[in-house]
């Protein structure tokens, strides 16, 4: 009778240790030269930024630099306390309170929460509104050539600058802003989804069909999936388009929001609380399409 | 015994595939017409049943189209501003097909240097990605503090959008050519830059031209959103105007006027391609 399965000593030595990404990252640059190079364009780019900053001087308007350097960008982190309205032992600035790091925390925490919110929600109702005309109108091709004409006027419409039209119907309320986002979404999708369905051609439903599916069987197990992988542009231009479009929905009329905060910055000229935003929005959008990538990868891994 | 060759079939007339092309043509045209017939009842619809001062039918904005196009009383009473759609449409209309055009100009050979030149690639490239995940909106902040509110500084959305879409889909079109094509272009002794010349730039044109045209539809967006935030002229600004002072007919009127402009150029720009591609299958 064999005992417990136990790992010899030797066998753990054999076993090659992954090493940390810091340390696999500066193998790479020491030995492979494309890597290399690769890091030293990146280290160009830093080092380029820097000499822009020193050279392009300072806004007369808040005295800051046109182009904030790194320093300022770091420095100017507490900036962001103004944004936070007061709570969990932190006062609020516009109650005397000061500039602290905990409060800019609060504050940015607070504002990407909300506009994060705001993007979820507007970004889900346009898929799934999407999804659905599109499934419907997809059903005849008679009805799909139809709508490929308004489908693609629709492309034109200029979706960023109408934020004024929603503030008029809803106000400056967080209908408008959602709904503004959700109708941005559902112009760019459905308009992929209804190219991408023409695209398929029609002996996938054919197929299913002889096998003894029915019409509407066909249609939603066959036809429907095919379509999915012709999406991924499309779902992933409406995720960058939604960060722009809550930007604006923000920037223009919400009084919470990272688009609330870039707004206001550039109002008072403060260039450095502006890079401090970006830096943030840049990360957040970096992390949501990465996120938004694997999860369509992996609903079409059966894809070819 | 063997049978009498049948007399041959006399060669249909070339005229035939022309025939069916203009006649699948005409069915698509007259599918659209009902589609934008659809679009316009649902438009009224909706009109019908919401106040009209917020939501304007398809008839009372068709009506102000004549009036707006040449002066727009309303901006005129609450910019202090004189100009009607007209002008407005040629400010946006101009700056938008002039930065695309710029915008294609510099994307191109950035894509196919990236495609090409493997040092190229490998400097360009992590910046162009940096560049690529920034949501455009938060430059353009930066932009109108750097550059104030002239015209070519309220393209620039539009000139780093073009850039980056036409040179990504330059880059991704010439690296599928350079591994087909243009081997068997060099094993029949062709120059590498007559690999070029004749087989990577004119094989890519298609796929540049569906970019070129993505970059065209969302440009209209970006130009309006900073004329909207920062110009003195243009769609944008009448949006923005109409929209403080509740004029939403003539808002209605500026959109459709700009969505058909728009389509007419992506059409435009859609009959040249397909010329220019007329070789493909």
């Amino acid at each position: 009778m064999s005992g417990p399965l136990t790992v010899s000593p030797g066998a753990a030595a054999a076993r090659p240790r992954r090493r940390r990404w810091p340390a696999r990252l500066a193998t790479r640059v020491v030995r492979d030269p494309d890597t290399r190079l690769s890091v030293l364009s990146l280290v160009g780019l830093f080092v380029l930024w820097q000499v822009v900053s020193l050279l392009a001087g300072r806004t007369s308007v808040s005295d800051e630099r046109y182009v904030p350097n790194v320093v300022d960008v770091v420095g100017a982190f507490p900036t962001i306390a103004y944004y936070w309205r007061g709570g969990l032992g932190v006062e609020a600035t516009t109650d005397g309170g000061h500039l602290t790091v905990l409060g800019a925390v609060y504050g940015l925490v607070h504002n990407s929460l909300a506009t994060l919110l705001r993007l979820a929600i507007g970004l889900a109702i346009g898929f799934v509104l999407a999804g659905a005309a599109a499934t419907i109108v997809c059903w005849s091709k008679l009805l799909r050539r139809t709508f490929l004409l308004p489908a693609h006027a629709a492309r034109m419409l200029p979706l960023l600058a109408m934020s004024p039209l929603f503030g008029i119907w809803f106000g400056n309320s967080e209908v408008g802003a959602v709904l503004f986002i959700a109708f941005a979404t559902f112009a760019i999708v459905f308009v992929v989804a209804l190219t991408a369905i023409d695209a398929i051609p029609p002996y996938y439903q054919q197929y299913a069909r002889s096998l003894g599916a029915g019409r509407i069987r066909a249609y939603v197990t066959g036809f429907l999936p095919a379509a999915l992988p012709a999406l991924r542009g499309g779902v992933l231009l409406a995720l960058g388009f939604g960060w722009s479009m809550v930007i604006a929905a923000e920037f223009i009329g919400q009084d919470v929001g990272l688009g609330n905060i870039v707004n206001r910055a550039q109002e008072f000229g403060r260039t450095d609380t502006l890079a401090v935003v970006g830096a943030f929005v840049v990360l957040y959008a970096w992390a949501s399409y990465k996120l938004a990538s694997r999860a369509f990868d992996r609903l079409v891994r059966w894809a070819e | 015994m063997a049978t009498p060759a049948a007399p041959l079939r006399a060669r249909r007339p070339a005229v035939a595939p022309i025939a069916r092309s203009a006649g699948r043509l005409l069915a698509a045209g007259a599918l659209g017409v009902v589609g934008i017939a659809c679009v316009v009842g649902l438009w009224a619809l909706i009109a019908a049943v919401s106040d009209p001062s917020k939501f304007p039918g398809p008839a009372d904005v068709l009506d102000v189209v004549p009036e707006d196009w040449t002066n727009i009383p309303a901006v005129a009473y609450a910019a202090f501003q004189e100009g009607g759609i007209s002008d407005a449409l040629s400010f946006t209309a101009v700056n938008v097909v002039v930065t695309v055009a710029l915008g294609t100009v510099v994307g191109v050979p950035l894509g196919v240097l990236l495609a090409r030149a493997r040092t190229a690639r490998l400097v360009l490239e992590p910046p162009l990605l940096v560049l690529g995940t920034v949501p455009l909106l938060i430059v353009l902040p930066f932009i109108t503090l750097w550059f104030g509110t002239a015209r070519w500084a309220q393209s620039g959305l539009v000139f780093i959008f073009t850039v980056l879409t036409v040179s990504i889909a330059a880059q991704s079109a010439a690296q599928t050519v350079s591994g087909h094509y243009a081997n068997f272009a060099a094993c029949l002794g062709a120059s590498r830059s007559r690999q070029l010349w004749t087989v990577v730039l004119p094989a890519s044109i298609p796929t540049v031209l569906g970019a070129v045209r993505v970059a065209l539809a969302a440009s209209w967006g970006w130009q309006c959103i900073a004329e909207l935030l920062g110009a003195e002229s243009g769609i944008g600004r009448i949006i923005g105007v109409t929209g403080n002072i509740l004029a939403t007919t003539d808002l209605f009127a500026t959109l459709l006027c700009l969505v058909v402009v728009a389509v007419v150029i992506d059409g435009i720009v859609a009959a040249v391609g397909a010329y220019v591609v007329r070789w493909k299958e």
